[in-house]
């Protein structure tokens, strides 16, 4: 079918977006808004009602086109493929038998111009005269007849042929608007695969557009969901905090921010669903004072959102179904348009490609040992390397990224010198601190006895100090510190003693939450949701416990046997969450001793008073459970069928079972 | 159960709460309990562990539509998605910030101009933004300067100094020189682009929203402002990590 089948088989991500074939003269519209009416009028009488409100949008460079003319859908088509546009989802209005605005597809169809990928969406909606789908006064309405489910594709037949059509599993993708709004939906499926199959192509691969979050297609047969950004947003409107807002505004103003957040705060759901963004959305120019505005649309946030989706479908669509939809290539009188305008020009269609580019290199992962010492000597220089002290073998190299902890450092390094028990050395790795981090460290070293080595370098992030650091590592047994962090006596001499006596590879303690002034921390909710998680390690096994949360709360609490980060590697580049990634992919390689003792006090900060639920956290939670659910019928921890099936209904009963696998759920 | 709910309903909410704790000891697993917990919590007016309850009793039941709908009246509550929206904007500001003027050259450029106009969108005449701004006034030193608000507002009293308004439809607008944006609160594209000013500089608070700050940087960067600064009136570490500027202490 096409060739993009073949093409995306190498795990990047198809962008399509959405597009309104309006924008030309048809008798329907002549006769019920006038002649010549075309989205045009609406466009052009739009104007702003508060202080900053962006409108008119005007069009730059497609000027106000007609899309009769075969000169503007090349030019159009152009752009896309120049921006990284993928494919145009052309709505398909079809009203019992009745098409309207088919001129421009079937034209493309006809010719064969442009060469462009493109599938359609069937525009279920009532043809009403507010615009928007809300049923007030119906000029075409739809009847969902038994014999027209059989008209409907048979229609569709000849464009599903068309070599440009999309496919999703060698089957032509095809969008329905409202699949809710279809009463029988399973005799339509049913009609249309009946048909494909007597046509000799393969029946199409159907996705349903959400109205809302929690609104499932799949439960009426369809085989995905599609999101349909700014529908179905819940941020809470801004209208009341704006400046010079017209008396006569009726409609409602919505952060463009909130709204993005809305969406990439959304759990993983159980069925395939494709993300979606929105460049901008504002229907002034249909609406007027009762108009619906996301307000503060830029093409840099922009951007980032479609990175994050872009992430989003890599991590949580396999092979073809990685697909991300764009609302909308040129919805003007929604003020939804990448088409370039006069305002911001090709910026949001810029923001798509350099999306693309930035998350080409697909999902972060963990680097292997060798990739470490490859990158540890590409970045050091000898200089950069200071060792003080004795050069004896140490049994325990405590490894320590360093940011900008000249207060708390005195008391962190005060905490490591006490773990007397053993021969120790201390590896600070200045992660690019602008204070008087490394200078506490330097006359630290210069007091005590024991192997320091100090590394600066330019700020990194966390993980990368870490992997560097372990490369400098010369014990058998590497615990990990953060430089405001205390390790409580005895600490590191009970964890290697529970990587011996419990032949393990890995060990970590109880944590105890302390504030700046070294308090331990009472009803703060992060410490008591992690409490409440760890807490759960005393009856449940650490698999069922290890999904939920990062019961060994940082990195800070880890003690490793070097042998283990050799032979699987460090963390991976994950800004927030790398330490719980790194403890799930060493679950299926390494035993994990967990030892109960409050030995590692872990520092809470008065300035986050709420550290969960960031969107950066959402999104990195995501993929390393993703990452880890993959693969779970291989888990050594799991390997018999019970321990499986228990492992799998726990994942479900709390609220995880959209990461199990699909073979998976169905048996277990 | 039955007692906490009957507590919870007569509005005796620390009962209700300890009955819920003392139904979740005996079994964690209490979607009931966690989820009225969680409201009962919420209307005690403490949201965080509002929140925490919600969440666990989500991952429980994920699929209750009521216990979906007290968890989105929480995060709204919380500011949750004003944060997360916060974030995003956080992470797009360094990419806006590239269309900002070297801070080393901002008061050359400002005072390069044969006249300033400096012009208050901020709330009112309290806000410490007017110290700075004439903090700024004295750094520049010899340029003819005009005060502009866009709002009545009794800025003249806090400033010493007359201060006109800025009114579009009657003409009154600065005209050339350079301009100064104190505050974030106002868009002034309504009439900028009627002016044709040398340098243009937002005087941005300390802790300023990145919201707020990429929005006004964006605006005067879409009318074409090639010199471009930002000033902040005072230390200000987070926001300049992200969008470096000129402090104004």
């Amino acid at each position: 079918m096409s060739e993009l089948t073949v093409r995306d088989r190498d795990g990047s991500v198809r962008v399509i977006a959405f597009y309104l074939p309006q924008y030309h003269p048809i008798p329907e519209n002549d006769a019920w808004w006038g002649k010549g009416f075309t989205e045009w009028n609406n466009v052009v009488r739009a104007r702003p009602w508060f202080e900053g409100h962006w409108q008119p949008h005007q069009p730059a460079d497609l000027g106000y086109y007609d899309l009769r003319a075969p000169e503007v859908r090349a030019q159009q088509a152009a752009l896309a493929r120049e921006h990284g546009i993928d494919g145009f989802c052309y709505y398909w209005y079809w009203f019992n038998g009745t098409r309207l605005l088919h001129r421009p597809l079937d034209e493309v169809l006809a010719t064969g111009e442009p060469d462009f990928p493109f599938c359609v969406c069937w525009a279920n909606e009532n043809w009403t005269r507010r615009w928007d789908g809300l049923d007030e006064e119906i000029l075409l309405g739809q009847h969902y007849a038994a014999e027209d489910r059989v008209r409907f594709i048979d229609d569709l037949i000849p464009v599903f042929r068309d070599r440009r059509y999309i496919a999703v599993d060698r089957k032509p993708l095809l969008l329905v608007y409202r699949p809710f709004a279809i009463p029988d939906m399973a005799a339509h499926l049913a009609a249309w695969r009946e048909r494909c199959a007597a046509a000799g192509i393969a029946s199409p691969y159907v996705a349903g557009v959400k109205q809302t979050h929690e609104e499932d297609p799949t439960q009426l047969g369809l085989d995905a969901a599609v999101e349909f950004p700014p529908i179905g947003q819940r941020a809470r409107p801004i209208t009341n905090t704006l400046h010079g807002l017209d008396a006569g505004f009726e409609g409602g103003v919505i952060d463009y921010g909130h709204m993005a957040a809305d969406f990439l705060t959304q759990p993983r759901r159980a069925w395939i669903q494709f993300p979606a963004v929105t460049p901008m959305w504002d229907n002034t120019a249909r609406r007027g004072q009762r108009a619906i505005v996301l307000d503060g649309s830029q093409p840099e946030l922009f951007e980032i959102w479609l990175e994050y989706a872009l992430q989003y479908a890599r991590s949580r669509c396999k092979g073809d179904e990685r697909l991300v939809f764009v609302n909308a290539w040129n919805e003007w009188a929604e003020g939804n348009h990448l088409e370039p305008d006069l305002r911001y020009g090709p910026q949001f269609l810029e923001a798509v490609r350099n999306a693309k580019t930035r998350t080409a290199q697909g999902l972060p992962v963990r680097p292997s040992w060798a990739e470490m010492i490859a990158e540890a000597h590409e970045v050091w220089c000898d200089g950069d390397i200071r060792h003080v002290g004795p050069r004896s073998t140490p049994e325990v190299s405590v490894v320590m990224p360093v940011y900008n902890h000249e207060t708390f450092l005195p008391r962190t390094l005060a905490s490591i010198a006490q773990q007397d028990e053993l021969q120790i050395e201390l590896i600070a790795i200045d992660d690019g601190s602008t204070d008087r981090s490394v200078q506490v460290i330097e006359s630290f070293a210069a007091k005590h006895a024991i192997a320091v080595t100090i590394v600066r370098q330019e700020n990194a992030g966390a993980y990368a100090a870490l992997n560097r650091g372990l490369t400098l590592a010369r014990a058998p047994v590497i615990a990990l510190a953060n430089s405001d962090d205390v390790y409580a006596p005895g600490r590191l001499a009970a964890l290697t003693s529970a990587l011996d006596h419990r032949d393990a590879d890995l060990a970590f303690s109880g944590t105890e939450f302390i504030d700046d002034a070294d308090v331990p921390v009472g009803l703060h909710p992060y410490a008591t949701t992690l409490r409440a998680h760890i807490a759960r390690l005393a009856t449940e096994d650490l698999l069922h416990v290890l999904i939920r949360a990062n019961v060994a709360v940082s990195s800070g609490n880890l003690v490793i046997r070097k042998a283990l980060i050799e032979r699987i590697g460090g963390f991976a580049a994950l800004s927030i969450c790398h330490d719980w990634d790194f403890l799930l992919a060493a679950s299926y390689h390494a035993r994990i001793a967990h030892v109960p003792e409050l030995l590692y006090r872990y520092r809470l900060h008065a300035a986050n008073t709420y550290s969960g639920g960031t969107l950066q956290g959402y999104f990195e939670s995501d993929i390393l459970l993703g990452r880890f659910f993959d693969a779970i019928a291989q888990h050594p921890a799991l390997a018999d069928a019970g321990a499986l099936r228990r492992f799998v209904d726990h994942a479900r009963a709390v609220g995880l079972g959209a990461y199990v696998p699909p073979p998976l759920r169905d048996k277990a | 159960m039955q007692q906490a709910l009957l507590a919870q309903q007569r509005g005796e909410l620390a009962r209700a709460i300890a009955l819920y704790e003392a139904a979740i000891a005996v079994d964690p697993a209490n979607f009931d309990a966690l989820h009225m917990l969680g409201v009962a919590h919420y209307q005690s007016g403490n949201n965080a562990s509002a929140l925490t309850y919600v969440e666990m009793a989500l991952q429980l039941r994920p699929e209750v539509e009521a216990a979906q709908h007290n968890l989105y009246l929480i995060r709204q509550a919380i500011g949750f998605l004003p944060a997360a929206g916060e974030e995003l904007c956080a992470r797009a500001l360094p990419r806006v910030a590239r269309m900002l003027a070297d801070p080393a050259g901002s008061l050359d450029a400002l005072r390069s101009a044969r006249e300033m106009h400096i012009v208050f969108a901020c709330a009112s005449s309290d806000d410490p933004l007017v110290r700075s701004a004439l903090r700024l006034r004295e750094r520049i030193g010899q340029v003819s300067l005009r005060f502009w608000a866009p709002v009545e507002g009794a800025f003249e009293r806090a400033l010493g100094a007359a201060v006109e308004r800025c009114d579009p439809i009657a003409g009154a607008l600065p005209r050339s020189g350079a301009l100064v944006c104190v505050g974030l609160e106002r868009s002034l594209v309504s009439w900028l682009p009627q002016m044709k000013p040398s340098a243009v500089a937002l005087l941005a608070p300390a802790g300023a929203s990145n919201r707020l700050l990429l929005r006004r940087i964006r605006e005067l960067a879409d009318e074409g402002r090639r010199s471009l600064h930002l000033l902040y009136a005072g230390s200000d570490k987070r926001s300049q990590r992200i969008a470096p500027g000129l402090e104004i202490a």
